[in-house]
């Protein structure tokens, strides 16, 4: 027992420390409410904890104090100066009451009745004016009619106070006393104690059991009950924990690199021991991990009362109800989803459930219902959303949805239902405009889905008209540290997390299975066609040598599944699977997106993690773009798909095309025609001298040109004509003349033709450039003489 | 007091530094992992002992003419609100005491670019030390619109 009181008197006299210091702090900026929050948790546990030592003089006080601070933390009172005074009288109090705990076990005599009085003026909303006598019974007084009402226990009956305590602080079902407690119908009693919502689970430090589990609804006040449970349990800050996972991760870098560098050896005493290492260290891993896992219900255990004050607001009746609160989610994982799962379920209630009328109408029971769940899901936790209101209407979310632009009639015919709720996540489908007009849902839906996608969840929703809504969210366990997969393009290394990553396709050599449907390569994935987007073209990775993206690719495809459907990402290569440490990278680069962190590899290199789906959005916008671009195009090009091209080896392996249209003539000459005047190649051709040019900047001298032909000593050349003047560029050989779409040409200048890729040349811009003469105004008005 | 110590380093023939108060540490360069889309000042995330910092190029960052290949380099690894950082420079030179009488505002008349960077000029015996903001030039979303605008002119 000395050991609880011990303990009593640490915690009470760290927490009046800190009520002290909040109080001071609200008093210079009295609208943070999240410092009377901080402050009523404290007096709340101090209490609490009242209760079980048989305090009751103290609990009397600390009560009082509680009831005034739940009033102002609901907000309903402003925090004056002279709030400020008797809480930090109370807080001097406490203190007295603690030191007599400390020296004697018990609280003494002492009462401290006036200042419970003023207390409980200030509660009822009157002034301090009058003498504290006087202020005491006037607080006494409306309590008389009451029955059970607070403001009567402090100053009359503290014998009867403690078993009543005991039963509202600790007794179990206390969310649903909540719910049915006070039904909207009932008036606003001015009884603080009633609407106070359940204390939150945890003070800051965050209580976690380390070794037991505790039943997830634990309140703050740790009851002292057995000596053998406080043993077991103690009281670690956060940040201690925090600091712990950050070493477990570089533990776990330093494992994998120790990993790495013996991976030869085999038998050897080194080698057992990294065995024994690694498996330590997973081991720790696992550990750690457990000590910041908080049961589910931390979070929403505030969501009854949410949903129950929004729900009079909005004069329906909600009644929510949880399953799987015990489901335990890393606490940073928690943080994230508070307020999106507060929002969904705002929405449930706002949008969803329908007025008691319209329900009783339909045949439902007036109460409408939201169910949460959760439930562990391999590896994962799935969150769902359930509520029984009225239902989205597919229908006008198709229209919606077109309305805003966000899809094509065409698109929306080939969509499944799923596909059509999934619009509502996206961004702009509701704006400014009320949303109420599609059943709602949709204020900021988006960002919702942003928020869980950030920390690699996903959101998914399924209605049924009528019936309800649910909305399903899956999150990882943790954040710290996720499987992922080492994939390298252009010689860069990427990690993938293996979320969402469905599975792995390799592709032949020289692309062998992918298609293309209008220019967009597709890959024939068990008979669906699966969209490609390659990782080289969404970072603009300079790809190593002019290889080609098909031909020469003997890569992978990470096959993804994302919002919005699956895609394939094509990398070079797939080097590993690999535990990753996530860790930020600098808020400096935090406008790029498409990275969800950086980690460092086995090899101590640092290594970008790729966040799927802002990928694959990024390379979807650049589509939407090329698409949009294609369609402001001039009509000419847009009818005349079809382009003929003459195709030319131009050295090496390199191709290029030019467009027919703009060669004059294709010619073969003896290399020794060609000859030499002031520094230039040049021709004679139908009895003009026509200067001649390489492709290769700096190599247009007649000897460098003559290195160009072909086996039978004879060169290759495409004629050009502007006005009157010609020039001839030369290549090594001229192959073919293709037709090829013109949409098709990817960056510009670039097309697949024939299997390789080609640079599309400008004839004319490098016949300028060759030879500035042939534009300007000489070369017009020689034109025009001639002409 | 405050100790009007600034550390120095050598980029495109010219001195600048930094309060050493700033200065976390100096590296010899690293290994750089590239980050693709990023402002071109960034030239890669290194492996600081376990924690991820950005690397930008003081060239890049001052508009001067692009370092040469192979040319020495040396990381100067500032503190800034965003965290470490590391600025790439040519060299690295003393640690330099100065007292106010030396220095002096940077001249109106200066009006090259990168000169918001530059918070005073201090003038050394036979040479200038042009001390920088450590902070605004860690920080590339600061001018990223400058530097954006500036890579097609130039």
């Amino acid at each position: 027992m000395d050991e609880i009181v011990g303990e009593f008197v640490a915690e009470s006299r760290e927490n009046l420390d800190c009520v002290e210091q909040e109080l001071i702090e609200l008093e210079k900026d009295p609208t943070q409410a999240a410092r009377i929050a901080t402050i009523f948790r404290a007096i709340h546990t101090i209490k609490g904890t009242c209760g079980f030592l048989e305090l009751h003089n103290l609990e009397t006080v600390a009560h009082a104090g509680e009831n005034l601070l739940s009033i102002l933390r609901d907000g309903t009172m402003a925090f004056t100066a002279e709030v400020a005074t008797v809480l930090l009288e109370l807080v001097d109090a406490i203190r007295n009451f603690v030191v007599s705990v400390e020296q004697t076990g018990k609280d003494g005599e002492q009462r401290h009745s006036s200042l419970v009085a003023r207390l409980n003026a200030l509660a009822a909303g009157e002034p301090l004016s009058a003498s504290p006598e006087a202020a005491a019974l006037m607080a006494a007084e409306p309590a008389q009619g009451s029955v059970g009402a607070p403001a009567e226990e402090p100053a009359m009956a503290p014998t009867k106070v403690p078993a009543q305590k005991k039963k509202r602080n600790y007794g179990k079902g206390r969310t649903d006393q909540l719910g049915s407690d006070v039904s909207p119908a009932a008036p606003p009693a001015p009884q603080p104690v009633k609407v106070q919502p359940p204390p939150p689970p945890v003070v800051e430090p965050v209580a976690v059991a380390v070794a037991p589990r505790r039943p997830p609804s634990t309140p703050p006040a740790e009851p002292p009950a057995t000596a053998a449970r406080q043993s077991t349990t103690i009281r670690v800050d956060v940040a201690v924990l925090d600091g712990i996972m950050n070493l477990v991760g570089e533990l776990v870098l330093a494992r994998n690199q120790l990993l790495e560098l013996t991976s030869s050896q085999v038998r050897t005493p080194l080698a057992l021991t990294c065995q024994r290492i690694n498996q330590v260290t997973t081991d720790l891993q696992g550990s750690v991990m457990k000590t910041r896992m908080q049961p589910i219900a931390t979070v929403w255990n505030k969501f009854p009362r949410v949903a129950r004050e929004l729900g009079v607001q909005c004069g329906k009746r909600v009644r929510v109800d949880l399953n799987g609160s015990e489901t335990e989610l890393d606490k940073t994982v928690l943080e994230a989803i508070s307020e999106p799962l507060a929002h969904l379920i705002r929405n449930s209630v706002d949008h969803g459930i329908e007025s008691p009328e319209k329900r009783a109408a339909a045949g439902k029971p007036v109460e409408g219902r939201v169910n949460l769940s959760a439930s562990h899901q391999g590896g994962h936790v799935v969150i769902e959303i359930a509520d029984d209101g009225a239902g989205i209407n597919v229908e006008r979310v198709k229209s919606k949805a077109l309305e805003k632009g966000i899809v094509t009639e065409a698109q929306l015919a080939k969509m499944s239902s799923q596909e059509v709720f999934r619009l509502i996540f996206a961004p702009g489908f509701s704006t400014a405009e009320k949303v109420t007009n599609i059943s709602g849902r949709g204020v900021g839906m988006d960002v919702v889905r942003t928020n869980i996608e950030r920390i690699g969840g996903s959101v998914d929703m399924h209605s049924e008209l009528g019936k309800g809504t649910t909305c399903r969210v899956r999150l990882p366990l943790t954040l710290a540290i996720v499987p992922a997969i080492i994939v390298s393009s252009a010689g860069q290394r990427f990690a993938m997390p293996q979320l969402g990553l469905q599975e792995l396709v390799r592709v032949r050599r020289n692309g062998q299975g992918i298609e293309h449907v209008h220019g967009a390569p597709v890959y024939r994935l068990r008979g669906r066609l699966l969209p490609l987007i390659w990782l080289t073209d969404v970072l603009d990775l300079r790809r190593t040598e002019l290889s080609s993206k098909l031909s020469d690719c003997a890569g992978h495809i990470l096959v993804l599944q994302v919002e919005g459907g699956t895609f394939g990402l094509v990398v070079d290569e797939v080097t590993n699977s690999e535990e990753i440490v996530v860790k930020p990278i600098s808020d400096i680069l935090s406008g790029i997106n498409v990275y969800a962190g950086a980690t460092i590899l086995g090899d101590g290199q640092v290594a970008l993690i790729l966040d799927a789906s802002n990928l694959v959005s990024r390379a979807r916008v650049a589509q939407v773009k090329a698409h949009r671009a294609e369609l402001d195009a001039p009509p000419a090009v847009q009818v005349t798909d079809l382009h003929s091209y003459v195709l030319c080896a131009a050295g090496g392996e390199s191709r290029l095309a030019v467009p027919l249209d703009q060669v004059e003539r294709l010619e073969k000459f003896q290399s020794t025609s060609i000859e030499a005047r002031s520094g230039r190649a040049v021709l004679q051709y139908r009895g003009e001298i026509i200067p001649l040019f390489g492709l290769q900047d700096g190599c247009d001298s007649a000897s460098d040109l003559r290195d160009l032909a072909d086996g039978s000593g004879r060169i290759h050349t495409l004629v050009y004509r502007e006005g009157t003047r010609r020039v001839g560029l030369v290549v090594s050989r001229i192959m073919d003349v293709v037709e090829h779409d013109a949409r098709a040409i990817q960056h510009g200048n670039e097309a697949v033709i024939g299997d390789r890729v080609t640079a599309i040349i400008d004839l004319r811009e490098v016949a300028l450039r060759a030879c500035p003469s042939l534009q300007g105004p000489e070369a017009i008005d020689q034109f025009e003489v001639a002409s | 007091m405050t100790l009007n110590q600034y550390c120095s380093f050598a980029v495109a023939d010219s001195l600048y530094g930094v309060r050493v108060e700033f200065v976390q540490e100096l590296l010899r360069i690293q290994r750089m992992t590239p980050v693709p889309l990023a402002p071109q000042a960034v030239c890669g995330l290194i492996n600081l002992r376990g924690q991820i910092v950005p690397a930008l190029e003081a060239r890049e960052r001052l508009f001067l003419p692009a370092r040469g290949e192979g040319e020495p380099s040396m990381n100067v690894v500032l503190r800034s609100a965003a965290g470490a950082v590391a600025l790439v420079v040519d060299s690295i030179g003393d640690v330099i005491e100065a007292d106010d009488a030396k220095f002096e505002a940077v001249p109106e008349t200066v009006a090259a670019r990168g000169k918001e960077f530059i918070v005073a000029a201090c003038k050394l015996d036979n040479r200038l030390l042009l001390i920088l903001d450590a902070v605004a030039i860690s920080d590339v979303r600061v001018s990223a619109g400058e530097t954006t605008q500036h890579a097609p002119s130039g």
